[in-house]
């Protein structure tokens, strides 16, 4: 895979950004990295990503413990993502109730733009109905077996649909027992073997929308041999960090970690096709960045990739575009409570 | 407060007018930054009791307390905010004595209003800790003789708190103020003083809008007039108070 050949950092963006919240540390928000367009034969668009990371859950009927791994996966996913896929717009929502899930699928969907690459990421309990085989997010405002309180599967499939019918690619990975309920009405998807330029271009131009479940029917393990991570996102983060390929499709991907994960725990990952929402056997491709700078964020390196291949003629350009990071703590449940620094009383003397 | 709030000419007037521009400059390059405005209201019993200096006695309210309004704008780590209080103290057998220009008059019961505003401008230095200069202007006046005191100065303070868990959070500031006391008949220096504070309490958030908060609240004031009488009392009490919040993120 010899497409690129020089890779050039053309400049660095040291944008003044807003100065963060000083109390933002505990409470979320201080990011404010810039979206950046990816212009290649592959991809001419924005790599965003909403990641959802759910462990301290609030159940008052203790049904749902608190998962050990699954905001530091979320956390795990969101850096690998940023600073070696060039995902530029993430938005990380960690302890999300089902309220802020929803609208930050809204806000998602609303940012979408057509050439957009989108990655929904989720790592948290999931539910069964074994009665209606229904399938559940399950947001830390979950009450006991309340479905009501849970996220439905046809109802994150609709949000989906809506973001699908937006961008060019989309991706959910659930990383949450039972979780290829969400696949019950997909077709399992197959790896093409070593794909070439020219399958590659074909796929990346056609829509697509897949979905990677950590497991099936099937209750999944929260803390991969005390790595901090479940087994699923231990080999999904350990495939995406040893990966030496420079395009590499969501079918390699849910392909290899599918292997990993099976034959190292008692689970196996499924990967699918949305059904009905558009999908043209088209590929989500993950484009690995190889540049960094010492001190400086990915998210600010405006990027400039060139190659001298005839056939392509590919130019990387990066465009800064508007956007924001968020976190759920600083956005809009008007249920959480505030950044302690607004609210204290004014200290006169 | 409301000699304070009804004297066009007083310092207070310039300081709102310095607050209302601090309002406009935090605003204007603030861009996508964090901001919030915070209104709140508070309620404060206290007592008024101090020293009236060498050959005078001392003296301490029988009851009295203030009431406030506040209102606090902040941008990222900078803040700025304007406080109003004000309310009446009664006195007994033994009130403040009043240094006038024409010599000492000692006062007993006798209601003795007094108000405070202190216009903010203060900076998280650190996560949770702040830094901010509080100018500050103190009126009393005596309803028997309308004798008026009036002390005004620039103060400094450090402001800190500590989350306990989603929805309690301890706070605590401390300062001083060094300043000029006047009278209100000619508005010349009648002496020097110092101030200082010591606050000390907790905050329950309702939601993330709401929050109610309450504590301990120790001032101290050091007055030295120029006639060579001093005068020392101190306004300690608890306080009791509501904050509402805009986010404007």
């Amino acid at each position: 895979m010899n497409i690129f050949k020089t890779l050039v950092v053309s400049s660095i963006l040291l944008a003044v950004l807003p100065v963060t919240s000083a109390l933002g540390q505990s409470r979320g928000i201080a990011l404010e990295p810039k979206s950046v367009v990816q212009t290649t034969p592959f991809v001419n668009g924005v790599y965003r990503a909403l990641i959802i990371g759910n462990d301290r859950y609030q159940d008052p009927h203790q049904r749902w413990p608190a998962l050990e791994t699954a905001v530091a996966d979320a956390r795990a996913v969101s850096d690998i993502l940023q600073q070696h896929y060039g995902f530029s717009d993430l938005e990380v929502l960690e302890n999300a109730t089902r309220r802020e899930i929803l609208r930050a699928l809204e806000r998602l969907s609303k940012r979408a733009l057509p050439n957009d690459s989108i990655l929904v990421y989720y790592a948290g309990h999931g539910f069964l109905d074994s009665e209606s085989e229904r399938g559940f997010w399950v947001p830390v405002d979950a009450e006991g077996v309340d479905s009501t309180t849970f996220l439905r599967n046809s109802t994150i499939r609709d949000e989906l649909t809506t973001i699908a019918s937006r961008a060019q690619h989309t991706l959910l990975i659930s990383d949450s027992c039972f979780s290829g309920t969400l696949l019950r009405r997909g077709t399992r998807g197959i790896a093409t073997p070593n794909p070439d330029q020219d399958y590659l271009k074909k796929v990346s131009k056609k829509k697509s929308v897949r979905i990677i479940s950590a497991g099936g029917v099937e209750y999944v393990d929260d803390n991969y041999r005390k790595s901090g991570h479940s087994p699923f996102t231990y080999f999904l983060l350990n495939e995406l960090e040893n990966n030496d390929r420079e395009l590499l499709t969501v079918s390699e991907l849910s392909s290899n970690v599918t292997r990993a994960v099976a034959n190292n725990v008692d689970q196996v990952p499924e990967t699918g096709v949305l059904q009905g929402a558009g999908d043209e056997l088209g590929e989500f491709i993950f484009i690995k960045l190889k540049i960094s700078v010492d001190g400086v964020p990915a998210e600010k390196l405006k990027i400039q990739v060139e190659t001298d291949s005839p056939a392509d003629n590919v130019v990387i350009e990066s465009e800064v575009i508007d956007s924001k990071v968020t976190d759920s703590k600083a956005t809009d449940s008007s249920s959480e409570p505030a950044d302690p620094g607004i609210v204290i009383p004014l200290p006169t003397l | 407060m409301n000699k304070i709030l009804n004297n066009t000419n007083s310092t207070p007037i310039k300081l709102c007018a310095a607050f209302a521009l601090m309002l406009v400059l935090a605003y204007a390059p603030a861009g996508q930054a964090a901001r919030s405005l915070t209104v709140g209201v508070t309620a404060n019993g206290s007592s008024w009791e101090g020293d009236n200096g060498s050959g005078n006695s001392d003296f301490e309210s029988d009851r009295g307390g203030q009431f406030a309004a506040s209102i606090n704008y902040r941008v990222n780590k900078f803040y700025t905010g304007l406080n109003l209080q004000g309310g009446t103290y009664d006195f007994g057998s033994d009130a403040p004595t009043q240094f006038t220009s024409n010599g000492t008059l000692t006062s007993d019961d006798v209601k003795v209003e007094h108000s405070d505003l202190d216009l903010l401008f203060g900076y998280y230095f650190w996560s949770n800790v702040s830094l901010f200069l509080d100018l500050k202007v103190t009126h009393s006046e005596w309803r028997d003789t309308g004798y008026e005191q009036a002390f005004s100065g620039l103060g400094l303070g450090v402001s800190g708190f500590h989350p306990i868990n989603d929805k309690w959070v301890l706070f605590g500031s401390f300062g001083f103020v060094n300043g000029n006391i006047d009278d209100d008949e000619d508005r010349s220096s009648h002496g020097d003083g110092t101030s200082s504070a010591l606050v000390g309490g907790a905050v329950y958030l309702i939601d993330k809008a709401n929050t109610i908060n309450f504590g301990l609240k120790l001032r101290s004031y050091d007055f030295d007039f120029d006639d060579g009488n001093d005068q020392e009392y101190s306004l300690n009490g608890l306080f009791f108070g509501y904050n509402h919040t805009f986010d404007f993120n």
